[in-house]
């Protein structure tokens, strides 16, 4: 899978997208850009070993955040091996909580915390497994053969 | 003589006492401060157990009935500054009964309530009516609406992570229930040993919701192979301040997933923070193998692994108690049922055999990932083998252990090597013989003998 399918952005509305492009990870390997539910799941069920980064807005509603959350809570329960960014407005701050208790991701606050974004990233990819690297199980014992 | 001026308060007081509806007054800290006579019978509870408790609608745990209660008609932020609010409430008077629905009027009670000017909130009137009686409140606020989400929220995830969830019959299941219940009603850190899917984080989640309230505290889980020292610190302080901020409580959980994958300047942070930090962090990680045992390998800091380690739970694989599966695997399509529009009610006793012969090298993860596909395909009310994906209808996968050789044949295996070598010759010199002879450096002659004693032909 190429890198820039494996972080994912879901968002409804433009937000964060336009911040991410111009991080430095991000503006090298690019991203997916996500606008309905479906097309996550769709995305997951393909290759489940992707960054999610999902935007709660403090134009949403609450049953909105909260299924929002619980949507993530479902991500990291059906497909352990998606990682899950929250990324909130600076102005949620009735959600803070629930968001690092239940929504089984790294809670991101703000455009300030874009630097740590960033950095996530850059953990996220290093921590892919090479996909050139074959296991040693299926190596060829013959691989020394010149022909 | 005429007798003093009674206070208007003692007035509203007795009105309160007569009335049919149920009346519970809040006042400084969320505390309550009164609660009449329809109250008390409505809520099963007597004035005395709830007086003067501080509603905490934020709470994790398993809350006493009498918190529970007061944490249920907590008013939101908006009313105690000054708006009128009115939302559903649910409320279980005791395990016994059934839950009942009321309309809750969030009444502030003001010290200037004539006067545009701003008004100091004292107390907030809470009133219960049958729904039926105020059927049309409105819209929700947005702090009302956030508030009764979150409530709702919160009583669904304490339903989802109870100890009766962690099924299995199983010793070693059973052994994990007991730990999990001895660490629900203590503070030590915990490490959750498990091979990846057999479902660590949902048992550190469980012991924080089954903790009493207050042990648990607020939670924050991260994810170990995403951190470095500097997400490490900048996420926990974020956190803790924010502890702080909003609670007198000075306990706080974090549940660290895969610590073992934290990168040597995460685990320095975390420790360094766990000595700084002005609250009681309490860590419940999960890890594929021992913190301890990577410690003595020099791959995990000695000393966070112990900190962290106290109190271990091992998780057994799948593939080590088949027991278990047809009740995980009928407790999956429960779980499965409860969203969607097909309501399966079992599971084909040949299905199950089929389950319990499979490998499960992603153990419950993978077993979920098998009935969710079986329970889209599904036709009938039981769900049977052939709805299974091919690879697990078609075959049993579980290999039977081959016994360990004692020794070893050194010619025959040297020839099975030759024999490739020759193979793979042959093929690079697409069938010419003095080629393939030439290019390993024998005669032609010796080359012959191979083919033939080996019938390459």
């Amino acid at each position: 899978m190429d890198l820039s399918d494996r972080c994912v952005l879901y968002e409804p509305q433009p937000c964060w997208a336009p911040r991410l492009r111009g991080l430095t990870p991000t503006s090298s390997v690019g991203f997916v850009e996500v606008r309905i539910a479906s097309e996550v799941a769709k995305l997951l069920q393909e290759d489940s070993h992707r960054l999610l980064m999902v935007a709660l807005r403090d134009s949403m509603t609450a049953p909105q955040v909260a299924a929002r959350i619980r949507q993530v809570a479902e991500v990291r329960s059906r497909w352990p091996a998606c990682h899950v960014l929250l990324l909130l407005d600076e102005q949620m701050d009735a959600w803070h909580r629930a968001c690092w208790e239940m929504g089984s991701g790294l809670v991101l606050i703000g455009t300030k915390s874009l630097p740590i974004i960033g950095r996530t990233i850059d953990h996220f990819l290093a921590d892919l497994p090479d996909e050139t690297e074959v296991p040693e199980t299926e190596r060829d014992p013959l691989d020394w053969l010149p022909w | 003589m005429p007798s003093p001026p009674r206070k208007p308060t003692t007035f509203l007081i007795q009105a309160f006492d007569l009335a049919a509806w149920p009346v519970v007054l809040f006042g400084e800290g969320n505390a309550v401060r009164y609660l009449n006579a329809a109250a008390e019978k409505a809520l099963g509870v007597s004035r005395d157990e709830l007086f003067d408790l501080a509603a905490k609608y934020h709470g994790l745990g398993q809350l006493p009935k009498a918190l529970q209660l007061v944490s249920d008609l907590c008013p939101a932020s908006n009313v105690w500054l000054g708006e009128v609010g009115t939302r559903e409430i649910t409320l279980v008077a005791d395990e016994t009964t059934e839950e009942i629905r009321w309309q809750g009027i969030f009444y502030p009670i003001t010290d200037q309530p004539d006067t545009d000017a701003v008004a100091l909130v004292r107390n907030v009137m809470v009133m219960l009516a049958p729904p039926e009686r105020i059927p049309n409140s409105g819209p929700l606020q947005p702090q009302e609406e956030i508030h009764a989400t979150l409530q709702a929220l919160r009583h669904e995830y304490r339903g989802r992570y109870a100890v009766s969830h962690l099924v299995g019959i199983s010793t070693a299941m059973i052994r994990v229930r007991r730990l999990v219940d001895l660490a629900s009603q203590s503070r030590v850190p915990v490490l959750v040993i498990g091979q990846p899917g057999t479902g660590r984080e949902q048992v550190a989640r469980t012991i924080c919701y089954a903790s009493n309230h207050g042990q648990a505290g607020p939670v924050i889980s991260i994810q170990g192979e995403l951190m470095d020292a500097e997400i490490m610190q900048t996420t926990i302080r974020a956190f803790v301040r924010r502890c702080l901020d909003e609670d007198e409580t000075k306990h706080a959980s974090l549940i660290l997933l895969n610590a073992e994958k934290m990168d040597l300047g995460a685990q320095s942070e975390l420790l360094h923070l766990l000595d700084l930090i002005d609250i009681d962090l309490r860590i419940l990680s999960t890890s594929s193998e021992s913190l301890l045992a990577l410690a003595r390998r020099g791959q995990f800091r000695e000393d966070l692994a112990f900190r962290i380690s106290t109190l271990e739970i091992e998780l057994p694989p799948l593939c080590d108690r088949p027991e278990d599966i047809p009740y995980l695997a009928q407790a999956i399509v429960e779980e499965l049922n409860v969203p969607s529009d097909r309501q399966l009610q079992s599971i084909s006793a040949d299905a199950i055999d089929r389950l319990q012969q499979q490998e499960w090298p992603g153990n419950i993860d993978q077993l979920t990932e098998i009935l969710t596909t079986a329970h889209e395909v599904a036709t009938g009310f039981t769900l049977d083998v052939t709805d299974f994906p091919v690879d697990v209808a078609r075959t049993p996968a579980k290999k039977v252990e081959a016994k360990q050789a004692e020794s070893i044949d050194l010619d025959a295996a040297l020839e099975a090597y030759e024999r490739e070598i020759l193979i793979r010759t042959l093929k690079a010199a697409k069938g010419n013989k003095t080629q393939a002879a030439n290019m390993l450096g024998i005669s032609r002659a010796r080359l012959h003998r191979r083919i033939e004693q080996w019938g390459l032909e």
